[in-house]
């Protein structure tokens, strides 16, 4: 009983003793409490504070897409990922960790183990290490559906149970440019360069693409209490071109056939919508595709590739990437002939009537510039001095005109000055052309057919669309409106009268006398029977040291009555030569697919001021079906004024005195 | 007129042999201990306010329900009182005889992890899936232990001096122990289990050589576990320099003494928590109590240790009025338990000891943990109300 007292008593005591190192145990945690405020209370407290202003996620906008004038997505964003591992948490517990890691994304993505386990093994300190980007939402679905699904899911498989200590596996999403067509459109487009628009739409509407990026905070307010701040992103503006894709896909797989059979520097072509300015395709040779664009590949074999030079590499690239049409200048040759007539009859310098002797070649100061046939026109009146191309004829007219109202009439269409077209890197040509004070008699003279001075094809399309739509020069552009993420619209585009140009009766000659450069003049080859084609060829002599360099080129436009199309190719140092029927051919090419689908309207409605005159084909044809009588042109030009000018053009213009002018041909 | 001698039954528990020898004491009917209720009634409540405070962000975030960690735990909370209830009428000498069987249910239930049946979170593999709802063997061997070990000790009391009685119970934790130290990787529970045997031996053998020896052996085995495991090498390391592992291993740690530092001494406000956005994981399990000086401040945790402290004073009560060996265990097992328990969660939380997670009894969200908790009040309350010897 002693015994069993004393342990009675020992047991309670122990008891006690036990009680009492709970007890302190548990107020030594409180006294740490207080140890922590005290001591490192404003240390943590400052932390826990800068950890929660500092807290803030950015949410990445997408995008804008760029869509042609019937919405085909040209340009698109879509969502990616990047996948990367952390080896540095797989190895902080690598036993449990790196097997269940590794095989992991072996059976996701197909890594091959050993590869994942030498970069692990390799990057031990590094947190970051990329192993794909750019991964479509297919390829990481299979992940997605291990590592989301928990044992108790229905769809969940037994078989995700070895994958469940897998760590140090991360997805970042962002997203890509894609550009669904490939090199279609390219240089008007741009590319994506480091999260950038770099040329094109991509850099002129980068800031309305972008959009603005959303953020979410967490900070803590004058209350001390927590609050969430959500800045939604704004995704981009999608930009709506006036641009056809079905227009441009023609183009540039006629350009794609020109270059197989004719391999040329360069091919560039321009198509505009004569009454707004609005530009319909834009194409040149130079082709790219945007979803890589340091690709070489399209130009250049590999042996060619490896060979160039670090500058040789950038210069082939920014010509690549350049919109070669609104960039590149260039002497513009005789299409620019119709602008020198223009001038001539604006100024009443000459008269339609008048006739001139070509007798091969003139000379100023000392120099003699020759026509393109040595032998000479012979005597032309103006309409056919347009429809042979003479270059003397428009000499004797440039030395009517004289510098200061030439150069005067430069300015007025625009050549050496900006467009303003909507896109990047627009060159004025500024100082490649002379002015009234160092313009000499033989520039004048070399001016008027266009040589010795430099255009861009963008001035070109538009000046010419003011001489054929009655005077009205507007301002080329290529996006139409800019619409929000809900297809609201934001902004629109409108055509944007600059100026007046020349007046509606200089117009209609020139019209006229373009069409007689398809039925019987230069650009024959341009004819087509469906549609009343008209236009100017060109072929300018480049200053260069090679032989037969040559720059040919034909701008027109259908249909006659009321133009809706303008088109303007342009061939630097074909393999032909100076051929400029290859020009107007090529023209015809193009034209034969994009007027059947623009609805553009064909022959049967329209006015041909020269039906069935000497070209080569379908003329019988053509004058059988129509009859002689149809054409009779008085009636003809009656109903055609009643239909297009009297709404569309000024009062003052009257019938009756182009009617006249045109009698008198 | 004093009051044992006006009733019959007496109420004080006789001191020392020659009372015990004088009076032979009939069997006396106790009662529930009232304030133990109170105080688990307390706990339970502030528990549920908390874990609906810090689980709030993330169930909207993760869930888009803000309740849901409210209504779960409103639900466990409720079958453990029930249980408790129920625990609480059920004689001791029940659980007596049934001890041995609940322990070698319970300690087979940790093999059962293995099987197709357990279910693994957050990395860890220590839940059994019954459908209807997890299960986490290693609670439910806490509870079988507590009554195997009080059972077997309460038998072999008289020859615990010798070493083969003495390793008899010894083993009873050591295996329940290694199989869940071994198989669901859980220390903390481990340790609990040790201490529950450990205890129940400190306080009933007389023989300090073999106390110490078995002293010696828990902290080699101790250092055996952090070596067979580096990672808890890793956690020790993170521990002694809690700043340099606060991005990795030291995170979860580092973020609960930003909670607490930043709570002050009164706290941000209940509801105010910014370590609760996200940045303390498991903020409504293990780290909840780093939310709850956030929000209440040190005032707000010194009150919760002070109710946990009276928790243990009303089972000491409760110890110490019982005569019935078998239901004395019992009581020191449930508050070895919860105390050890209690101990370990609130020193990880403030950085005093290496992170091992364990809950917070009656606090921390949880299934298992707080019913079986429940329960263990259930059986003190059944002890409570027959402190004498009964049967045999």
């Amino acid at each position: 009983m002693e015994k069993k007292a004393t342990r009675e008593k020992k047991e309670s005591r122990r008891f006690a003793y036990i009680t009492a190192i709970a007890i302190i145990a548990l107020a030594i945690v409180g006294l740490r409490l207080f140890w922590i405020y005290i001591f490192d209370g404003d240390k943590y407290k400052s932390a826990a504070l800068s950890r929660i202003e500092t807290d803030s996620v950015a949410i990445t906008a997408r995008r804008g897409s760029v869509v042609d004038a019937d919405g085909v997505q040209l340009a698109t964003s879509t969502q990616v990922y990047t996948l990367f591992i952390d080896p540095k948490l797989i190895l902080s517990n690598e036993e449990k960790y790196l097997a269940p890691t590794v095989a992991l994304l072996e059976h996701c993505f197909g890594f091959p183990a050993e590869e994942m386990r030498a970069k692990i093994y390799g990057n031990p300190e590094n947190q970051y290490v990329v192993l794909k980007r750019e991964m479509p939402y297919s390829d990481i679905e299979e992940y997605l559906k291990i590592t989301e699904t928990d044992e108790d899911d229905e769809d969940y498989l037994p078989e995700y149970a070895q994958y469940a200590n897998a760590a140090g596996i991360f997805l970042e999403n962002g997203y890509k440019r894609n550009y669904a067509y490939g090199t279609l459109a390219c240089s008007v487009l741009g590319f994506m360069d480091g999260g950038v628009g770099a040329y094109g739409i991509e850099y002129m509407y980068d800031d309305e693409l972008t959009g603005v990026d959303g953020r979410e905070y967490t900070f803590i307010n004058s209350d001390n209490v927590v609050e969430k701040y959500r800045k939604e992103e704004v995704n981009g503006y999608t930009i709506k071109l006036t641009m056809k894709y079905n227009i441009q896909n023609i183009v540039e797989n006629k350009i794609a056939e020109f270059l197989e059979k004719n391999p040329s520097q360069t091919v560039a072509v321009v198509i505009q919508d004569p009454n707004t300015g609005a530009i319909l395709a834009m194409a040149d040779s130079h082709t790219f595709d945007p979803n890589k664009p340091r690709d070489l590949s399209l130009h250049y074999t590999q042996e060619e590739i490896d060979a160039m030079s670090d500058e040789e590499t950038t210069s082939v690239l920014t010509n690549m990437w350049r919109n070669f049409c609104i960039t590149q200048s260039y002497e513009p040759g005789s299409t620019f002939k119709p602008f020198t007539v223009a001038a001539a009859l604006e100024e009443d310098k000459i008269n339609v009537t008048d006739s001139y002797w070509c007798g091969g070649s003139l000379t100023f100061l000392d120099e003699e510039v020759h026509c393109h046939i040595r032998d000479g026109h012979g005597t032309l009146d103006v309409a056919h001095a347009l429809a042979e191309s003479c270059n003397v004829a428009l000499m004797y007219m440039s030395q009517e005109i004289g510098a200061p109202l030439f150069c005067k009439y430069q300015s007025k269409f625009g050549f050496g000055e900006y467009t303003d077209i909507d896109l990047p890197n627009e060159m004025s040509c500024e100082y490649l052309l002379y002015n009234a004070n160092n313009m000499s008699e033989l520039d004048l003279a070399t001016n008027s057919f266009g040589q010795n001075f430099n255009v861009t094809m963008i001035q070109m399309t538009t000046a010419f669309s003011s001489l054929i739509n009655g005077g009205y020069y507007y301002k080329p552009y290529i996006v139409q409106g800019i619409y929000n993420e809900n297809g609201e619209l934001v902004k629109s585009m409108d055509k944007t009268l600059v100026s007046m140009t020349i007046s509606p009766e200089t117009g209609e000659f020139l019209k006229n006398a373009m069409r007689l450069v398809v039925t019987e003049g230069t650009g024959t080859a341009a004819y087509m029977n469906d549609y009343v084609i008209c236009g100017k060829t060109g072929t300018a002599e480049k200053i260069s040291d090679k032989e037969d360099d040559y720059l040919v080129s034909f701008i027109g436009f259908a249909p006659y009555n009321t133009p809706e199309v303008v088109c303007y190719v342009v061939i630097d140092n074909p393999s032909t030569g100076d051929a400029s029927g290859v020009s107007a051919g090529f023209f015809k090419d193009i034209m034969s697919e994009v007027l059947p689908y623009l609805n553009v309207t064909p022959a049967s409605l329209d006015t041909d001021p020269y039906p069935g005159e000497g070209h080569e084909e379908g003329i019988e044809e053509e004058t059988s079906e129509e009859g002689e009588e149809e054409y009779n042109e008085e009636e003809y030009y009656e109903e055609n004024y009643e239909d297009e000018y009297t709404d569309d053009y000024s009062d003052d213009y009257s019938d009756e005195e182009y009617n006249g002018e045109e009698g008198d041909e | 007129m004093s009051r044992s001698s006006s009733n019959p039954i007496q109420f004080r528990r006789p001191r020392g042999a020659a009372q015990e020898q004088a009076v032979k004491p009939a069997p006396r009917k106790g009662s529930v201990d009232a304030p133990l209720f109170v105080v688990v009634g307390i706990l339970l409540i502030f528990g549920l306010i908390m874990v609906y405070s810090s689980s709030a962000y993330t169930a909207r975030v993760e869930y888009n329900d803000a309740t849901r960690f409210l209504f779960d735990q409103a639900r466990n909370m409720a079958i453990g009182v029930v249980v408790m209830v129920i625990v609480t009428f059920i004689p001791p000498v029940f659980w007596r005889k049934i001890s041995g069987f609940v322990y070698v249910v319970a300690t087979l239930s940790i093999l059962v992890v293995l099987s197709p049946l357990g279910k693994t979170v957050n990395g860890a593999r220590r839940w059994i899936n019954l459908k209807v709802m997890t299960v986490q063997p290693a609670e439910l061997a806490k509870f079988g232990l507590i009554l195997a070990s009080a059972a077997l000790i309460a038998k072999l009391y008289k020859q615990l001096d010798e070493i083969i009685p003495y390793v008899m119970v010894l083993a009873l934790g050591g295996i329940a122990a290694i199989l869940i130290i071994l198989i669901t990787d859980d220390l903390g529970s481990g340790i609990i289990i040790l201490a529950i045997t450990f205890i129940g031996l400190i306080v009933s053998c007389p023989k300090n050589k073999y106390l110490l020896a078995t002293g010696a052996l828990g902290v080699l085995a101790l250092v055996g576990s952090v070596l067979i495991k580096p990672y808890r090498m890793d956690r020790i390391r993170a521990w002694l320099h809690i700043e340099q592992y606060s991005g990795s291993l030291g995170y979860q740690v580092m973020q609960a003494l930003y909670a607490i530092g930043s709570g002050g001494f009164f706290g941000k406000g209940l509801g105010k928590s910014t370590q609760k956005l996200g940045f303390v994981p498991e903020n409504e399990n293990d780290m909840i109590f780093s939310i709850i000086c956030e929000e209440l401040g040190i005032v707000g945790g010194i009150a919760l240790i002070a109710l946990f402290i009276y928790l243990i004073y009303r089972l000491s009560k409760i110890y110490k009025k019982t005569l019935d060996r078998f239901g004395r265990l019992v009581v020191l097992g449930v508050m070895t338990h919860i105390a050890v328990q209690t101990i370990i969660n609130l020193a990880v939380v403030t950085n005093l000891i290496p992170n091992t997670g364990v809950p917070l009894p009656f606090i921390s969200y949880g299934g298992t943990s707080i019913i079986i908790i429940m329960a263990e009040i259930g059986l003190a309350q059944a002890v409570s109300r027959h402190p004498d010897p009964e049967g045999e």
